[in-house]
C-alpha cells in the first residue's frame, strides 16, 4: 500500500482523491491521490508530461484547467469550488514555473495589494506603508534581491533567477499555509538554488506544508522532503521517503513506468 | 466684458435677419435632416447679409481699437473662405470620419441663431448678464497647483499661486491673480496690447496654421476676442501658471476666444491648463436650461516657444458634458526651443482635441504624453500633427487610451517631415486598452516624409487586459476587480508620472482611481 492511498485522516490539510483534470480537452491527471498534513514537505517528481505542473495549477485554480472527476479538500473545505483569489486568501500559494511580467504595476504596489488583501481577509488592519516597506526590504535581502526590484514593474525584465526569487519573496510576505513550488529550481544556478531553499526552510513550521514539484534530486539536497512521490501518466505510481529521490536519480523513471503499465 | 456685449449684439442682429431665412431653411427641426438644409451656405448668407462686423461697428468703435477691428474683419473673411474650402464636416470628411459632429453643429446654429424669439431673448439676457453673473454662485473646484504643493522656494517673492480664470470663455478678473504675475509676465486682452504686441498679434493672426479644419475655421469666424499671456525674454517663471477654464452645466452663450502664449527667448515657464465642468444652479429656471449649448468650443490656444525657451505644458480636461467639446492647441517651436507636454482628458458626449506642434527652428525638441479615458457612451478624439520643417529636430509622442463601457475613441497622429528637415528624429506610439467588449477604438498613426535622412517610428496597438497577468494577481489573493484596476492604472501610470510636476501627477493618479470608482 502506497502512501498515496493511506486512510484519510482528520488531521489532513490537503486531501486529493481520484483527481482527473484536462487541459484543452486533453486528459492530463488520471486519478491522482495525495494527502498532505501540516508540517510536511512532499516532493513530486516525474518525467516530462506526467502532469506535475498541472497538479500545481489545478490546486491554485488557474484558468484553462478543468477538473472532470475527483475532489480536493483543503482544511476541510472543497477547494475546487473556490475562486483563485479565495484559495490564495485561504492560504494556498503557488510559486509559478513561469512568473508573469506585468509592466506598469510596480512590484511594491503588487506586494502591498496582496498583503493588504490577506490582512483584510484575516480581519486584520492593513499594514501602514512604512512598516510594509521595511518588511519588504528585509525579505528582499533574504532572497538576495536588490531593493531596486521593488520599484520595477512586476517581473518586468527580471532574469529567470530573479523571477524565481521574486516568487519566494512573495511567499515569505504572504506566509501561506500550503506552498506549492512548481519547478522553482529549473534554470537556477547553485547559488540561487540555495537562496530558494533557504527561503523555504526558513518558513518550515509545524503549521505549514510544502509541495515541491521538481525534475531534479538536487533541490532535495537543500530542502529535505518527508515524502517523495513519482507522478507518471497522471497518477502517483510510487511513493517513498527522501531515498526514493536518490534512487530515481540513479535509475531514471523508465523502470517505474514499466511497473505501472 | 466687452467681448460679451459685442457677441450679444451680433446675435441680436442675426436674429432679425434669420427670421426671414427661417421660413425657408429652418422652420422646424425636420428641415435639419432635409436636403435643403445646407449649413455652410446658410452660415455664409448670415455672414454676408448681416455684415457681422459692420453691425457691431457703432458699438465696437467705442471700445475696439481700429487695428483690431480691421484685423478681425480680415481674419473672419479668411476663415469664411477656409470654411468653404474645407466644407461642412460630415462622415465623408477625413478629419471627421469617426467623429460625427455635424448634428451637434446644426443644433448649435439653430440654438444660436434660429430659435424662437422667447428662448433667444432668454438666452441673450443670460449671455448679457453672464459677465456680471455672481460667480460665487458657481461652486468652483480648487486649482491643483497651490503654493504649498509645488514646493516653490521660500525666497520666492510671489505669495499667491498664479491663476487665471475663465468661466464659459469669459475672463474673470476678480477670480484671477493678475497682481501676482511676476515681473516680465503679462496677461492682456487684444484691446490692451501695446504696439509691439499688436504687431505680434497681427502677424500671428495672419498666419495659416498647419492642420486646420472646418472647426478651427469656424472658431476663427466666431471668436472676436482674445488674450495674450506674454512671458518676456530671459524670464524664469518659478511658479506654474494655471489657466482655469470652467464651463457650467448650461454653458449658455459661452464665448469662443483665442488664447496666445508667447514664451520669449531663453525663458522658462510651466503652464497648466485645467478644464472643468461645474454645476451651476443660477441657470436652472432660465430658458437656457432647456436650450443648452450643443458645441462648446474651448479657447483655441496658440503657443509660441521662441529661441531656446522651455515650456512645460499640461492640459487637464475633466469636462464630461452632454455637449460636443472642441479644443485645439497649436504650438510653434523656434530654434533650440523645448516643450514637454501632458494631455489628460476624460470623455464627453463628443470631444475632439487637436494638439499640433510645428518644429520651425533647428534643435527644437518636443515630447507629448497623452492619456485619454472615455467611458459610458462617451466619444473622445485626439488628433495630433507634428510638423518638422527644418533639419535637426526631435519629437516623441506617447498616447494611451483607456476605454470602458460603450465608449468610442479616435486617435489620428501624424508626423509630417518637410523636404528640408534632414536628421529629424520622430517617434509616435499609440496603445489602446479596451476594458469592455462594447468599446471601439479607431487609430491611425501616419508618417508623411519628404526627407531622406531621418529616423522615424510609429506604431499602434489595441488590446484587452492580459488574462495571464490578471490570473497572476488573483493567484496572490487580489480580487478580480482590483486586479483589473491595477492593470488599467499600470497602463496609464507611467505616462502620467513622467510629468515633472509631482503635484500634477499625484492629482491625476487620484483622478484615474476615481474614474474607476465612478
Amino acid at each position: 500500500m502506497s502512501f498515496a492511498t493511506c486512510i484519510k485522516s482528520e488531521s489532513d490539510m490537503l486531501a486529493i482523491e481520484n483527481l482527473h483534470a484536462e487541459v484543452d480537452g486533453k486528459q492530463i491527471l488520471k486519478g491522482l491521490n495525495l494527502e498532505v498534513k501540516p508540517g510536511e514537505v512532499h516532493a513530486i517528481m516525474g518525467p516530462n508530461g506526467a502532469g506535475k505542473s498541472t497538479l500545481g495549477n489545478v490546486l491554485a485554480g488557474r484558468d484553462g484547467y478543468e477538473v472532470t472527476k475527483g475532489s480536493v479538500t483543503f482544511n476541510h473545505a472543497n477547494l475546487l469550488e473556490q475562486e483563485t483569489e479565495i484559495r490564495a486568501l485561504n492560504g494556498v500559494f503557488l510559486a509559478f514555473q513561469y512568473p508573469v511580467e506585468i509592466p506598469g504595476v510596480t512590484n511594491l504596489e503588487f506586494l502591498k495589494a496582496a498583503v493588504d488583501a490577506a490582512h483584510k481577509h484575516q480581519g486584520l488592519p492593513p499594514m501602514d506603508a512604512v512598516s510594509f516597506l521595511k518588511s519588504a526590504r528585509e525579505k528582499c535581502q533574504q532572497v538576495h534581491l536588490d531593493q531596486s526590484f521593488l520599484k520595477r514593474g512586476v517581473n518586468e525584465g527580471f532574469s529567470g533567477g530573479e523571477k524565481k526569487r521574486n516568487e519566494i519573496l512573495q511567499m515569505m510576505l504572504l506566509e501561506p499555509k500550503l506552498a506549492i513550488l512548481d519547478e522553482t529550481d529549473s534554470g537556477l544556478d547553485i547559488d540561487a538554488l540555495q537562496v530558494v531553499a533557504d527561503g523555504v526552510n526558513a518558513l518550515r513550521s509545524p503549521e505549514r506544508a510544502f509541495v515541491v514539484v521538481t525534475h531534479y534530486q538536487r533541490l532535495l539536497d537543500f530542502i529535505v522532503p518527508d515524502y517523495v512521490h513519482v507522478l507518471a501518466d497522471g497518477k502517483i505510481v510510487k511513493s517513498g521517503d527522501k531515498d526514493l529521490a536518490l534512487e530515481l536519480e540513479a535509475k531514471g523513471y523508465g523502470w517505474l513506468q514499466e511497473q505501472a503499465s | 466684458m466687452n467681448s460679451r456685449t459685442t457677441l450679444s449684439n451680433e446675435s441680436q442682429e442675426l436674429n432679425s435677419a434669420s427670421k426671414a431665412l427661417s421660413a425657408s431653411v429652418i422652420s422646424d427641426n425636420e428641415s435639419l435632416q432635409a436636403e435643403k438644409w445646407q449649413p455652410l451656405l446658410w452660415l455664409e448668407n448670415q455672414w454676408l447679409e448681416n455684415q457681422w462686423l459692420e453691425s457691431q461697428q457703432t458699438q465696437a468703435e467705442l471700445s475696439t481699437p481700429k487695428w483690431l477691428l480691421s484685423l478681425q474683419q480680415h481674419v473672419q473673411q479668411q476663415a469664411m473662405n477656409a470654411l468653404k474650402g474645407f466644407g461642412w464636416p460630415t462622415r465623408k470628411t477625413e478629419a471627421w470620419k469617426y467623429t460625427p459632429i455635424a448634428q451637434f453643429l446644426d443644433e448649435e446654429l439653430l440654438r444660436l441663431y434660429g430659435t424662437s424669439d422667447d428662448s433667444l431673448q432668454g438666452g441673450l439676457q443670460d449671455s448679457q448678464s453672464i459677465s456680471g453673473r455672481d460667480t460665487q454662485s458657481i461652486n468652483l473646484p480648487k486649482v491643483i497647483v497651490s503654493e504649498q504643493s509645488t514646493g516653490v522656494s521660500q525666497e520666492s517673492a510671489v505669495s499667491e499661486s498664479l491663476v487665471l480664470v475663465f468661466v464659459n470663455g469669459v475672463f474673470q478678473v476678480e477670480l484671477s491673480t493678475l497682481d501676482a504675475l511676476p515681473e516680465g509676465v503679462s496677461f492682456i486682452s487684444y484691446e490692451q496690447a501695446n504696439s509691439e504686441q499688436q504687431r505680434y498679434l497681427q502677424a500671428e493672426l495672419n498666419k495659416d496654421l498647419p492642420a486646420e479644419h472646418a472647426l478651427t475655421a469656424l472658431h476663427k469666424l466666431r471668436s472676436a476676442s482674445g488674450w495674450l499671456l506674454d512671458i518676456g525674454g530671459q524670464t524664469q517663471v518659478s511658479q506654474p501658471v494655471t489657466l482655469m477654464h470652467y464651463q457650467d452645466g448650461q454653458a449658455q452663450g459661452h464665448c469662443p476666444v483665442r488664447l496666445h502664449v508667447r514664451v520669449q527667448t531663453d525663458s522658462q515657464v510651466t503652464l497648466i491648463e485645467q478644464h472643468q465642468a461645474v454645476a451651476s444652479n443660477s441657470c436652472s429656471t432660465k430658458p437656457c436650461a432647456t436650450n443648452p449649448c450643443r458645441v462648446f468650443e474651448h479657447p483655441e490656444v496658440r503657443i509660441d516657444v521662441q529661441q531656446h525657451a522651455q515650456l512645460i505644458h499640461a492640459v487637464i480636461d475633466e469636462t464630461q458634458s452632454s455637449a460636443a467639446n472642441v479644443a485645439s492647441w497649436h504650438l510653434v517651436l523656434e530654434k533650440g526651443a523645448a516643450v514637454n507636454s501632458l494631455v489628460f482628458a476624460l470623455g464627453s458626449k463628443l470631444k475632439r482635441i487637436d494638439y499640433n506642434i510645428a518644429h520651425q527652428g533647428e534643435g527644437a525638441d518636443s515630447k507629448l504624453n497623452a492619456v485619454l479615458m472615455p467611458k459610458d457612451q462617451e466619444h473622445l478624439d485626439l488628433h495630433t500633427q507634428f510638423d518638422h520643417q527644418v533639419p535637426h529636430t526631435q519629437s516623441q509622442q506617447q498616447v494611451r487610451v483607456l476605454l470602458d463601457d460603450s465608449a468610442k475613441g479616435v486617435f489620428n497622429g501624424r508626423i509630417h517631415i518637410h523636404p528640408d528637415a534632414q536628421k529629424t528624429q520622430a517617434h509616435l506610439s499609440n496603445k489602446n486598452l479596451l476594458l469592455s467588449h462594447k468599446t471601439q477604438m479607431n487609430t491611425k498613426p501616419e508618417l508623411e516624409i519628404y526627407a531622406d535622412d531621418v529616423r522615424c517610428a510609429h506604431g499602434a496597438t489595441v488590446s484587452q487586459l492580459d488574462h495571464e497577468a490578471l490570473g497572476y494577481l488573483r493567484a496572490r489573493g487580489i480580487s478580480e476587480a482590483q486586479a483589473q484596476r491595477m492593470l488599467s492604472l499600470g497602463f496609464v501610470q507611467a505616462l502620467i508620472q513622467e510629468f515633472p510636476l509631482e503635484a500634477i501627477s499625484d492629482y491625476l493618479i487620484q483622478r484615474v482611481n476615481h474614474w474607476f470608482a465612478q
